[in-house]
């Protein structure tokens, strides 16, 4: 501890002065928090994670019955799909009858593709986009719901969310300024104290560019990716660390097609 | 029991949660005053911050560290009162109100004044050490928690800022305003 640090006669005053003013949260606004907790959905649980509460709000029971839909639809797919992997059912030879035509088709991924940040991406089969409505300067560290995001996700939640703005940076510039950024915005509302070391930085490739990957373990936003192009710098962020896991991240990344 | 309301809130009990804001409420009220000196900007930042917390509470991986992640929020929002506060208003002092009066007249007009003056030079974030440091009484390790910032920045914040709170009651003693005890 430094001298200053040290305790002063004058502390007493300083503490007394401190303590003036008022100490209880005025009624109006308690009441202004609980109102709005009718609106506010809360973020998506990990679909691993345990549902402990006896008594659950109409949204939660809501968001239980999409989380449940969505494993469940995703065990489906795995099961329906083609497997090539190593060690997975071997297929068997059995009859086929003739298809009957169906009414629903089957669903297809969605291809977004932004104007204003000159890219496309292909979204995972089931998600939705919500494009931006504002311009990011690439000074600040948007979250996915700010207005200058494209935001990605299923129906009511946001998975990933991507922002680009003109720069003049190396791409290492971009990621170390990317990260600081993070770090000066998203510190105290993230729930990790270590934003401005990432637990991992990996080369990776960005739509055939090369960009960086940049990962956080026990954080809110688990990963962020980085690419410089055409001279805009992206700024890729995947929210939720159980369910985008790498291979998600690194297919969505694959489809990438700058303009 | 908060342990166990946070895991309830966490799953969407919003009954839970407003037990929640019944326990730290007054608290984190206390807090943002404090550091921005002004009521309703006081309320807005403890308002974003427990609306932030009930949205983001699924998140919270450990129950536990509910209170740190909670006073968190709340400073954070404070920064973002304090420069939405600058960029727009122009310096309008709002004085305290319903509050306890100063204890036995330790404080003395003069000083409220220089003190208020010097506090108001100082950054969010040097207000912050201060006021979790002097008034919510934590240790600084548990700010550097708090804050998000390494123990040795909150000790230089800290330093800086009770430099220039001292120095302000240093000077009326200069100007002959106070005669303070040695």
């Amino acid at each position: 501890m430094t001298a200053t640090n040290a305790p002063d006669d004058r502390d007493p005053i300083l503490a007394a002065w401190l303590d003036e003013g008022p100490t209880d949260l005025p009624d109006v606004t308690r009441r202004a928090i609980l109102t709005a907790l009718t609106t506010t959905p809360q973020a998506r649980r990990g679909p691993l994670a345990p549902w402990r509460s006896t008594h659950m709000t109409m949204f939660a029971r809501g968001a239980a019955v999409l989380v449940v839909a969505f494993v469940a639809i995703g065990i489906g797919a795995l099961l329906i799909g083609p497997r090539n992997g190593v060690g997975g059912p071997t297929p068997t030879a059995t009859p086929t009858s003739t298809p009957t035509p169906t009414t629903t088709p089957a669903p297809t991924p969605l291809v977004f593709t932004s104007a204003p940040y000159r890219y496309s991406i292909t979204l995972p089969t089931g998600w939705v986009a919500t494009p931006a409505h504002a311009t990011w300067d690439g000074t600040t560290a948007p979250i996915f719901d700010d207005p200058v995001v494209d935001a990605f996700g299923p129906a009511g939640d946001v998975g990933a969310f991507v922002s680009a703005a003109p720069t003049s940076s190396s791409l290492s510039a971009w990621v170390a300024d990317g990260i600081a950024t993070n770090a000066r915005d998203h510190t105290v509302d993230s729930g990790c104290s270590n934003f401005a070391t990432p637990d991992s930085v990996e080369s990776i490739t960005i739509g055939g560019q090369p960009g960086t990957l940049v990962g956080f373990k026990d954080c809110f936003f688990v990963n962020m990716a980085f690419t410089v192009v055409n001279g805009h710098g992206y700024r890729f962020a995947f929210r939720d660390p159980v369910t985008m896991d790498s291979s998600l991240i690194t297919t969505m990344l694959g489809s990438v097609v700058f303009h | 029991m908060r342990t166990r309301l946070v895991e309830q809130a966490r799953a969407g009990d919003d009954r839970a949660f407003a037990d929640l804001l019944d326990l730290d409420g007054d608290r984190c009220y206390a807090i943002a005053y404090r550091i921005l000196r002004d009521v309703e900007r006081a309320q807005d930042a403890v308002q974003q911050a427990f609306l932030l917390a009930w949205r983001e509470l699924p998140r919270l991986r450990d129950p536990e560290r509910f209170e740190v992640w909670l006073h968190r929020l709340v400073i954070n929002a404070c920064y973002e009162e304090f420069r939405r506060y600058h960029r727009w208003s122009a310096n309008v002092r709002t004085l305290p109100v319903d509050g306890p009066a100063a204890r036995d007249e330790i404080v003395s007009i003069d000083d409220r004044d220089a003190l208020e003056r010097a506090f108001r030079t100082l950054s969010p974030e040097h207000r912050a050490v201060v006021v979790l440091h002097h008034h919510a009484g934590l240790p600084l390790a548990s700010i550097a928690e708090v804050a998000g910032v390494p123990l040795g920045t909150v000790k230089s914040r800290l330093h800086y800022a009770t430099r220039i709170l001292r120095g302000a009651l240093a000077t009326d003693e200069v100007e002959g305003r106070k005669v303070r005890p040695a």
